[in-house]
């Protein structure tokens, strides 16, 4: 399917050259792209009129807005349009807003808590998305919706931060003890805690052991930027050039399902001109990132029209699988019908070949295969014992016999409905 | 003008400390994290706030009101220190006379 020239914003005049063709999209996800950020350029809000103008199915607006977390973008540019939004569908995007709104003010104020509990114990703690993103992204803690608090520690204060997050009322979400807590901390890279009013999403890493990224908060540490929170203190960030490679890996991590994240990188490249292009490139070598990030920046710019320096364009068009893995993500995001089904419509196999296909090198590709074969997605399911103080995982063994009695079981499956 | 002992327009005025908020263009939300209660702010009372970040006189405050908004100044002056008084009650705001705040 080709783009429809007529209806579609993006073909009027933003980011003629892009890196892929785009498949064609619902008027109803253009009006998502038109609200993708605070300000709004007069182009698009010449768009953003028309297409209000024309009709549009508004139920279907605010499920896509839902979906791809953009109801706080949504609301702060449709109160602002000069168009007859009909009055339920603001008064509905107001009421969320509020609430998230209320909830990024709990998480901020929590947040300030934490990191003065958490330094008084000499624990550099950094906070990453949640209303700390929201507020360098677009000016605003409310903007970006968040559920969570995520923070990142090095790996040596994990056990501290944990018993600390406990004294405060926090429940992990998994309970996994002895051992195997130790073995989830050498292998994966957070661990969820709930407390009725908020939730901590403790990391140590950004990725786990199936995806190469070996970027680690001591290595980030004397490059730490500050940010001033809501005007009232300062708190440690990452630098503009990790931020970025960081938010791009996230996004790949999750196949870029949300519009937000695509927006959230394009705000931050649009309101930076400082960024160090040389800098983040060679970071992305070094961590073994350059797929990731250049899948990103081509996200951006085909979707949000960012410019890119003429030597960046020329190294994203270079980067291996991009045109098929462009191809993948804005096909499954434009699928207006899984939003109405509420279906995630990407199944295990998919998946897994996208992230193969991510990775930079063969031996990463590898180790992507190594790790899906002999670890349970889920943590609860696996099992280590401590032997002599040496902790061994038994679902290394277990797990490539579970899968294959799956692949046996789907194939007798298929076999009977035929 | 004054109200109560306190409270007049040459009284210096700061938001505390123990708050967050954000300013939503029309409107501002308040948490202030001892009670753990949220405040709604209308358009006027949202543009206080954001004066009272900084230490502020209440006559200060005052006269940015009556350069921005179309308002007398004796029902500007006496909604404000009503407003600043609610507030100080909540202790949302701290006030000081004669001297300046402490740095925080």
């Amino acid at each position: 399917m080709m783009l429809n020239e007529t209806s579609n914003s993006l073909a009027k005049g933003m980011a003629p050259d892009r890196f892929h063709v785009l498949p064609q999209y619902s008027r109803e996800f253009d009006l998502l792209l038109c609200c993708g950020g605070p300000r709004m350029h007069s182009q698009r809000r010449a768009d953003l009129q028309s297409l209000i103008q024309d009709g549009l199915d508004w139920d279907l607006v605010l499920k896509l807005a839902h979906w791809h977390h953009m109801l706080p973008l949504l609301h702060w540019n449709l109160s602002h349009a000069d168009a007859s939004v009909p009055a339920p569908v603001l008064e509905t995007l107001k009421r969320v807003f509020n609430y998230s709104a209320r909830l990024a003010l709990a998480m901020t104020g929590e947040l300030m808590a934490l990191i003065d509990v958490l330094g008084e114990e000499g624990i550099l703690t950094v906070p990453y998305k949640g209303p700390v993103l929201s507020e360098r992204l677009y000016g605003n803690i409310a903007l970006r919706q968040s559920a969570d608090l995520d923070i990142i520690v090095r790996k040596r204060d994990v056990e501290s931060v944990r018993d600390i997050l406990m004294e405060r009322g926090y429940v992990p979400s998994v309970f996994v003890d002895g051992a195997n807590h130790g073995f989830q901390v050498e292998s994966r890279y957070s661990e969820r805690f709930d407390r009725p009013d908020c939730v901590v999403e403790l990391h140590w890493a950004f990725t786990n052991k199936d995806v190469a990224f070996p970027l680690t908060l001591d290595a980030m540490a004397p490059r730490l930027a500050e940010h001033s929170l809501v005007g009232k203190r300062k708190i440690p960030v990452f630098s503009l050039e990790d931020s970025l490679l960081i938010l791009c890996v996230h996004g790949a991590k999750h196949r870029w399902d949300r519009l937000e994240w695509i927006c959230g990188i394009a705000e931050l490249i649009g309101a930076n001109r400082r960024l160090d292009w040389n800098e983040l490139f060679s970071r992305a070598v070094e961590t073994r990132s350059s797929r990731r990030l250049c899948l990103g920046l081509a996200l951006a710019h085909d979707l949000y029209g960012i410019d890119l320096p003429e030597h960046v364009r020329e190294l994203v068009k270079s980067s291996g699988e991009l045109s098929d893995l462009l191809t993948q993500v804005t096909s499954l995001m434009f699928d207006g019908k899984r939003v109405k089904s509420g279906t995630h419509a990407f199944g295990t196999i998919q998946h897994d070949l996208f992230h193969y296909k991510l990775a930079d090198r063969m031996q990463d590709r590898l180790r992507y295969v190594a790790y899906r074969v002999t670890n349970p997605s889920r943590p609860e399911r696996w099992s280590a014992v401590s032997v002599g103080g040496r902790v061994i995982p038994l679902h290394v063994f277990t797990r490539p016999f579970g899968l294959v009695a799956r692949m046996i079981r789907a194939g007798l499956a298929r076999g009977r409905d035929h | 003008v004054t109200i109560g002992l306190t409270l007049s327009l040459d009284t210096s005025i700061r938001v505390a400390s123990q708050q967050v908020s954000c300013n939503l263009e029309d409107e501002a939300f308040i948490l202030d994290l001892k009670s753990g209660v949220y405040y709604s702010f209308n358009l006027v009372a949202a543009r206080v706030w954001e004066l009272a970040q900084e230490p502020r006189t209440v006559r200060e405050i005052r006269d940015a009101l009556l350069a921005e908004f179309d308002v007398e100044s004796e029902e500007c002056t006496r909604d404000l220190l009503r407003l600043v008084e609610q507030l100080h009650q909540r202790d949302l705001v701290e006030w000081r006379n004669g001297k300046g705040h402490p740095p925080r």
